[in-house]
């Protein structure tokens, strides 16, 4: 793995303003993956958008991190059900 | 421009305390956020104004100058010139509400936020926007792995495009988004393709589908046909008796598979028997002798 594919904790704790048990925790619960490398702990830069989404629910709507677990399992049912919708609307474009 | 009633917006009253307008505008919040509704462009536009107004109405600044000014707002210039220094630096909340944001483009605060607190002295780094955009191929170059030039805010950027691409598929491009804030990074640029429908095949998945109109003689008796695939005619043997409405299978002359090179789908031909129409005396009789021997 390339540097540029990962960001070191405290660097994103400090640019964000976030506690670094907020990531630890959230590494508790699965939602995102914490590399080691050399004693320091790197956040991919795959996991960025979904820590950022995570950081907002948290600090901005004061939800907490199993709230977060569950909103995301949600969303996540939701984005499979769209493209259920969307996948059944090109087959019945078939018909038409 | 139109006056915002802020208060409206986060549904308290003008004696709403700073907790009353937290709480009012969390709730909104927790309904609305961008994040707890991906695609959903109204609630995205909801959300923008009630983080508009809870950025005035938790300021106490520039809740009182909102107070002071009301509908009057477009006097507020001059009571910024009269000595008010900057606006405050940036929070964790406003520059996160931004990213949010930024999945659905456009400015973060309205015209009337925009003219009576300013932009804001930002000091602090700000991620660029992201930016959207669709792009329109046809069904057959879909087909295809090949590159085009976009024209992105004057910019031009070459992409490739792997063949078996879906319609509604986005793809991200990492900083071609706008340009950080205060030496923030850029913006990530979002590319949603949409696949024009052809007038020969239909895709689901990756199978495609095509009618071919057969002559009721070949439908009866069985014969060879042409039949039009991604990659031009190929021959198809038609049984003898074949039914209106069934469907023959050519596997593998279906859609390319997204990134699995040489996998294909595969391609299903309808036949629609044609009934001879206009016919001699000499064929109507022949009919009605095979009519008769049912």
């Amino acid at each position: 793995m390339s540097d540029d594919e990962i960001i070191p904790v405290e660097t994103f704790c400090s640019y964000y303003h976030v506690e670094r048990t907020f990531i630890e925790t959230l590494e508790l619960h699965g939602l995102i993956s914490i590399s080691n490398r050399e004693n320091q702990r790197f956040i991919l830069m795959d996991d960025m958008a979904d820590l950022e989404k995570y950081s907002r629910m948290y600090y901005e709507l004061n939800i907490n991190v199993p709230g977060i677990e569950a909103l995301n399992n949600l969303l996540e049912k939701i984005r499979q059900l769209q493209q259920e919708t969307e996948a059944l609307k090109a087959r019945l474009r078939i018909y038409e | 421009m139109a006056f915002t009633d802020y208060y409206k917006i986060l549904g308290v009253s003008k004696t709403a305390t700073d907790e009353d307008i937290k709480k009012a505008y969390r709730k909104l919040a927790r309904k609305l956020h961008p994040d707890l509704n991906p695609n959903d462009k109204e609630s995205h536009k909801k959300f923008q104004q009630i983080n508009e107004a809870n950025e005035v109405l938790s300021d106490p600044e520039k809740r009182k100058k909102y107070d002071q000014y009301g509908e009057n707002w477009q006097h507020a210039e001059q009571f910024e010139k009269a000595g008010r220094a900057g606006a405050g630096t940036g929070s964790r909340q406003r520059r996160q509400t931004e990213d949010a944001f930024s999945e659905f483009g456009g400015g973060q605060y309205s015209d009337f936020f925009e003219q009576m607190f300013g932009s804001g002295a930002r000091s602090t780094k700000y991620r660029g926007q992201d930016y959207q955009a669709e792009l329109h191929i046809s069904l057959r170059d879909a087909a295809k792995t090949h590159s085009q030039t976009l024209t992105i805010n004057d910019k031009n950027i070459r992409i490739t495009i792997p063949a078996g691409v879906e319609d509604g598929q986005v793809i991200r491009l990492k900083n071609h988004g706008a340009a950080g804030a205060n030496g923030g990074p850029s913006g990530d640029l979002y590319i949603t393709f949409r696949i024009e429908p052809d007038p020969v095949f239909k895709r689901v998945g990756n199978d495609l589908y095509i009618t071919l109109n057969l002559d009721l003689y070949t439908a009866v008796l069985g014969g060879d046909v042409m039949v039009d695939t991604l990659d031009g005619k190929i021959k198809l043997k038609v049984k003898p008796e074949t039914q209106n409405g069934t469907k023959a299978r050519l596997k593998g002359k279906g859609f390319p598979v997204y990134k699995q090179d040489g996998v294909f789908g595969d391609l299903f031909v309808t036949y629609h028997i044609l009934i001879p129409q206009n016919l001699t005396q000499r064929q109507k009789e022949l009919f009605a002798e095979l009519s008769k021997m049912k």
